[in-house]
């Protein structure tokens, strides 16, 4: 894992991404206990902004001439399927920007955290969303005063009651 | 003991657990995904996804 995210930093330095958080199921377990996962999700927010058809094909063309390659909508690097995805609203943009510094092993890397987790969670409403939120609330710490605050700003508060029944 | 007071806890238990799991370092929680990519990927072959193949 280490050896992947250490591939995703060089990207950012190399300026081919201007910044990235680690986002869904390994995000969540910073956070939780261990879920079934099988993708290391990128969230990242674009160099060239003004470039919005080939956001990806940047990433791409500097990772396959390191050798990596590519199965259906993931590029396996070091062994991880790993999913990039750009900061595709507010919600991602701010998620990103607000990440935390983590270290895995001696590689650090940027984690959206958990308040941030739930509210996209809350946005993207899949039953597994719904589920990991009941998980997040009984067992990540959370800053309730920060993730209200959130989901007011995103106008998912009320989303968020239908899964707390607050 | 009541069944009642017994549910409650085995459910005390259980959030009790779950948060230990919760804590561990993060280098021992990808080894437990890992571990539960190769179960999933023995009792469901046919669905089966790609299990990491990272060097330890």
């Amino acid at each position: 894992m280490d050896k992947t995210i250490k591939v995703i930093n060089e990207l950012k330095k190399e300026g081919v991404i201007k910044d990235y958080a680690i986002g869904g199921g390994i995000a969540a377990i910073f956070y939780i206990e261990p879920v079934l996962t099988y993708d290391l999700d990128i969230f990242f927010i674009p160099a060239n902004c003004d470039r919005k058809l080939d956001i990806l094909s940047q990433i791409y063309t500097s990772l396959k001439k390191k050798g990596y390659h590519f199965h259906k909508e993931h590029i396996i690097i070091e062994g991880i399927p790993v999913q990039f995805l750009p900061a595709y609203n507010n919600l991602v943009i701010e998620a990103v920007e607000k990440a935390k510094m983590k270290r895995i092993k001696k590689i650090t890397t940027r984690v959206v955290t958990p308040e941030y987790l739930v509210a996209i969670m809350v946005q993207t409403y899949r039953p597994k969303d719904r589920e990991r939120i009941v998980k997040f609330i009984t067992e990540a710490i959370l800053d309730k005063k920060l993730l209200t605050y959130i989901l007011h700003k995103h106008s998912l508060f009320d989303t968020y009651r239908k899964v707390t029944h607050i | 003991m009541s069944y009642r007071k017994e549910m409650n806890r085995l459910i005390k238990g259980k959030k009790q657990y779950h948060r230990s799991l919760s804590i561990l370092p993060i280098e021992q929680k990808i080894e437990i995904v890992i571990n539960l990519q190769r179960l999933a990927a023995s009792i469901r072959p046919k669905l089966r996804k790609q299990v990491w193949n990272i060097n330890r």
